[in-house]
């Protein structure tokens, strides 16, 4: 694809040099456009790196694989490769070019089988996935996640948001570090941590939960199974997790200076020896498992309403 | 090796990178070298520096699981001595060491904004580790401390991974 006229066209040269200099900047950086169709195994792995810019991955019905959009004049080729069972897009930058502006930009959307399993590896890039049924491992630095998905998820970012639905999902793991979390989920089992961000769980029935973070609050409404095992920890952030109706399950909740408020069983008691405050109780004959530690965090434990 | 040890073992086991896999960039380029036609960029110091931060990060995890037996026990022996420093031994030094001047290259190829973002929350991580290191040595007996103290270290040691791992496609140009 190439984006040098060809042949002579201006044959009055003080029309073109009119031309060249009323033409306004951005059409002399004019972004190169992508147009590229594989085919692609429905049930096939698409594997996507990229730098910079907006990534669309969009599932639909066909077997093919369809990368269009554009890249910035900083940008080398937008390598699109594979066997079918295997496609990887990846964009391009020509070592030593600098990636921090917009002409180092990929700006795509992909379509995929709605069934693929998609992996994403983005640096400085939006993600936005939408109507995918397949597993979705997503890697972000700097740019956000969002969307829904159908299959399991590992949704990893280390400055930008996470807003996803994954009701299908029976695994889902959302990590974190200065970005927020916004999940909404099915009966899946769960993983979320943050260092500094918030996270925000909407959960079907849970099985399996482990919530972490430094600083950041968690806050998860949920159902527990009746062999639940929820596990949380905090240093100074808050824990809440509002439940359907009271788990009977086994509850350790432990915090050394942190406040625990709970809206059912008994009020939490400060140990003897040592800081902090205990709650420790059994409801019912489940063997569904509640343990959450803090330091300074506040843990609330509570049934909606 | 009880459960929490193992767990937390195999957390950190799962951090190690799977592989190095060869940037697929690279290969138009060997393969012009192998077929005798002159190339434009060596790739060996590309190849290099890719080796180098894996086999930093591996290197690290391999000394805290062989050194150690497993980085629950190196965090008991600190726990154990009342000190709940890091462990002073030099080649722990030296992967840290390693991991963090990788952690440090890849930062710095990211814009401002998202640098401090991630300098931030790494300032977060260490801060609540030495909160909790000097709450241990108040209480060196706290279960909590200790479960946080651990998790805390390893927190940081995620970030830099997860920084390193992510910016992996930078280090895939032509």
């Amino acid at each position: 694809m190439s984006h040098v006229p060809s042949g002579n066209r201006f044959k009055n040269p003080t029309l073109a040099i009119a031309l060249a200099v009323l033409c306004p900047w951005p059409l002399a950086f004019a972004a190169t456009s992508v147009d590229e169709h594989r085919p692609a195994n429905p049930q096939g792995a698409v594997e996507i790196d990229n730098v910079a810019g907006n990534i669309d991955v969009q599932g639909w019905d066909k077997p093919e694989v369809f990368v269009s959009g554009s890249i910035g004049k900083d940008v080398e080729r937008v390598d699109v490769t594979g066997d079918g069972n295997r496609t990887s897009i990846r964009v391009v930058l020509p070592n030593g070019r600098h990636w921090h502006t917009s002409d180092g930009e990929a700006n795509l959307v992909i379509r995929v089988p709605t069934n693929s399993s998609v992996s994403a590896t983005l640096v400085s890039s939006d993600l936005k996935i939408s109507a995918v049924r397949g597993a979705l491992e997503l890697r972000s630095v700097s740019g956000s996640i969002t969307g829904e998905g159908g299959g399991d998820v590992r949704a990893n970012d280390v400055s930008g948001d996470i807003h996803f639905t994954a009701n299908a999902a029976k695994r889902i793991e959302a990590r974190a570090i200065s970005g927020d979390i916004v999940l909404t989920a099915g009966n899946a089992d769960i993983e979320a941590s943050t260092v500094s961000g918030d996270a925000h769980l909407t959960l079907g029935t849970v099985t399996r939960a482990r919530f972490k973070t430094v600083s950041g609050n968690i806050s998860a409404t949920m159902a527990a199974a009746a062999d639940a095992q929820i596990d949380g920890e905090t240093v100074s952030g808050d824990i809440k997790l509002d439940f359907a109706s009271e788990p009977s399950a086994d509850y350790d909740v432990q915090t050394l200076s942190g406040d625990i408020d709970n809206c059912f069983g008994p009020k939490p008691v400060e140990p003897r020896h040592g800081p902090g405050k205990r709650l420790a109780f059994k409801t019912g004959e489940g063997s569904a498992r509640v343990h959450l530690t803090s330091n300074s965090g506040e843990v609330r434990l509570c049934t909606r309403k | 090796m009880n459960d929490r040890q193992q767990e937390a073992l195999d957390r950190l086991i799962a951090t190690l990178p799977r592989d190095v896999v060869p940037p697929a960039n690279l290969w138009p380029r060997v393969a012009s070298r192998l077929s005798g036609r002159p190339r434009r960029a060596p790739p060996m110091a590309l190849a290099a520096v890719i080796a180098m931060a894996a086999a930093g990060l591996a290197s690290f995890f391999t000394w805290a699981v062989l050194e150690g037996r497993s980085v629950p026990r190196v965090i008991q022996t600190v726990a154990g001595s009342g000190a709940f420093d890091e462990p002073r031994d030099p080649k722990y030094v030296l992967a840290r060491d390693s991991v963090e001047k990788t952690f440090r290259e890849r930062l710095a190829l990211l814009e401002p904004a998202t640098r401090a973002k991630i300098e931030s929350s790494l300032a977060v991580i260490q801060k609540a580790h030495e909160d909790i290191r000097k709450a241990l040595a108040a209480d060196p007996q706290s279960a909590v401390l200790q479960q946080l103290w651990e998790s805390t270290w390893h927190d940081e040691f995620d970030l830099y991974d997860r920084v390193v791992q992510g910016t992996q496609p930078t280090m895939t140009r032509i």
